[in-house]
């Protein structure tokens, strides 16, 4: 992301190792979590049972759905659900972009106007409502969701790498490479590629965070991977029946996705800060 | 001025690209196309034929793609296959809902931002101020349908009495209708307000550290109090223009949520309904419209701030030391 695009978009600015730690710790506190919470989950979050819109208990720490399933399990489920959709597709998305981005800046010329103008036209249109369209269309699917969210960050990673692959390719080494006829593909994994891998990083974080926020929404618009499979946004669009008797669907899936979210956000700049500044004193 | 001209040099392009992915949304659709328009299967194979050349499915791709654009250029979106209305009618019938809907969330939004963002910056390194933006960050971490989930909530347990507010028509009672849209245009100001409060308490920061002008006000006498108010709320609010133009854009997409969620007839929620009849020309007019009025109003934004901001025009480095 440019400097430009991270203003407008506003990412905090807080002290580095701190809200590293804080988003890695908390992160990786829901991804065990995760893991863990349904293996001990006496109803589990698939089987009907006669306890139905249950409070918070012993048994059931969540309490129960309006079918009297462990809301916990569900709550867990939709987040190893939502972790694993969002991890692949953030790093596919980052990595495609990533080769996008340094074959334009070590390239430039046409080759990089041409793919600079497509990834305007992407950034160009609101994500939301298009994601919404085509899989309203497609039918709603873990596959066609990660196809959809792939898509949709390609474009932002390609920028942001080429941005700073292009201050790579500016260097002498990299022109002195170029002279000694060594092959595109080598200058670029042996010179480019270690000098944005803290920005591919960053990237895969931040992405993460934003991948997030679709997902959870395209699921509660019931759009996500389909019933009886449980997900954040859906388990929330179920709750609002039943939320005056039994909010704690809602508000157990709202906390832990805003955790998350968080989570993810505090990583992306907590890694920012650290390899922002080395590479700052580096190029220095 | 030679970003101006890339700029609008893209627009074709990406008008191109937004109706030609809408248009073969229809095509993503499992099953027979014919089927899908005709909104019923067909069975019979002349009917069949005959329904595919009433429909123009009969011809090539690219032409079906031209003919829907300059039929959508002239405003005629088809007709909707559960309702059996012209589409076009339909959304315009919601687009002030949603339009409004929007322009109540930027306000709110920028009111809230600005607020917080002056009161961080007037007691900056305070606890306020840490409080702020700990909020802040909190705030954009937010999904717009968990806020509003959470606004719906804290409303049924809190103010029972008040019921969840239905809309009331601008055209009807202006203050009425705006009171209506409250509550929906708070859920999306959860994050564009803390998205304004950052942007105002990092720009203002940033001009406290490094303006000359700040320091040549300083030299003079001015107080902190002062230096705020005159000198550094001003320079950091201006380009507040830009992000309110672009959230207002994202917001016209985005309120499919607070649509569905507070059941505002607007357009968004006219796709969603429009999702589940499986009535693939309203999803289509829908989202052709928003997406159009998005990409528009990003172009509007870009060629707009030049002019109110000189600065950028001339290509300094805004004040900065």
């Amino acid at each position: 992301m440019s400097a430009a695009a991270r203003k407008r978009r506003g990412l905090p600015r807080l002290s580095a190792p701190p809200l590293l730690w804080l988003g890695g710790g908390l992160a990786l506190l829901i991804l065990v979590a995760s893991v863990a919470a349904p293996l001990v989950s006496s109803t589990g979050a698939f089987m009907p049972s006669a306890a139905v819109l249950e409070s918070p208990s012993w048994a059931h720490p969540l309490g129960t759905d309006s079918i009297g399933r462990d809301v916990m399990a569900r709550v867990f489920i939709g987040l190893r659900s939502s972790f694993l959709i969002v991890g692949i597709s953030a790093a596919l998305a980052v990595a495609v972009g990533s080769i996008i981005g340094m074959l334009a800046a070590y390239f430039g010329g046409s080759v990089d106007w041409v793919m600079m103008r497509l990834v305007d036209i992407f950034l160009a249109v609101p994500t939301l409502l298009l994601a919404v369209a085509v899989l309203a269309a497609m039918g709603p699917s873990a596959i066609a969701l990660s196809v959809v969210l792939v898509a949709t960050f390609i474009p932002h990673a390609s920028r942001v790498v080429r941005v700073a692959a292009l201050q790579v390719t500016a260097q002498d080494y990299v022109a002195s490479a170029r002279i000694s006829r060594i092959p595109w593909y080598i200058i670029i994994g042996k010179h480019i590629v270690p000098n944005v891998r803290g920005i591919v990083f960053v990237q895969m974080a931040v992405t993460m965070s934003y991948m997030l926020v679709i997902e959870s929404s395209l699921s509660f618009l019931g759009l996500g991977v389909p019933p009886p499979a449980p997900s954040i946004g859906y388990i929330i669009a179920e709750g609002r029946q039943w939320m005056e008797i039994a909010p704690w669907p809602i508000i157990s899936a709202s906390s832990v996705i805003v955790l998350l979210i968080l989570a993810t956000t505090f990583v992306g700049q907590g890694l920012d800060q650290l390899w922002g500044k080395e590479n700052r004193a580096r190029r220095a | 001025m030679r970003y101006m001209l890339t700029r609008l040099a893209g627009l074709p392009l990406t008008l191109v690209a937004v109706s030609l992915l809408t248009f073969g949304i229809l095509f993503l659709v499992p099953g027979d196309t014919v089927d899908v328009l005709a909104g019923e299967s067909i069975a019979d194979p002349a009917a069949k034929a005959r329904m595919a050349a009433e429909l123009g499915l009969d011809r090539p791709f690219l032409v079906q793609y031209a003919d829907w654009v300059w039929r959508a250029a002239q405003g005629d979106l088809g007709m909707s296959t559960s309702s059996h209305r012209p589409v076009a009618e339909l959304i315009w019938t919601r687009l002030g809902v949603t339009v409004q809907l929007a322009i109540l969330g930027t306000l709110i939004s920028v009111v809230i931002g600005v607020a917080a963002g002056f009161l961080a910056l007037r007691f900056r390194g305070r606890l306020i101020d840490r409080l702020i933006m700990a909020w802040a960050a909190v705030g954009m971490s937010i999904p717009s349908f968990v806020s509003a989930t959470l606004i719906v909530l804290g409303i049924s347990i809190l103010l029972p009495d008040l019921g969840v507010v239905s809309y009331v028509p601008f055209s009807r009672d202006p203050l009425g209708s705006v009171a209506s849209l409250m509550f929906p245009a708070l859920s999306l100001a959860v994050v564009s307000g803390s998205m304004f409060c950052r942007y105002v308490q990092g720009a203002g920061d940033d001009i406290f550290r490094n303006a000359d002008y700040v320091r040549t006000a300083r030299a003079k006498g001015a107080g902190d109090r002062r230096v705020l108010a005159r000198h550094v709320m001003p320079n950091a609010i201006l380009p507040l223009i830009t992000v309110a133009g672009l959230q207002f854009a994202q917001l016209l997409g985005g309120s499919v949520i607070a649509e569905t969620i507070f059941s505002l007839p607007g357009v968004g929620r006219l796709v969603i309904t429009a999702i589940g009849e499986r009535d693939y020309p309203v999803i289509q007019g829908g989202v052709l419209v928003i997406t159009m009025s998005y990409v528009l109003l990003n172009l509007l934004v870009d060629m707009v701030y030049p002019l109110v901001d000189p600065r950028i025009r001339v290509g300094s480095n805004g004040g900065r030391a």
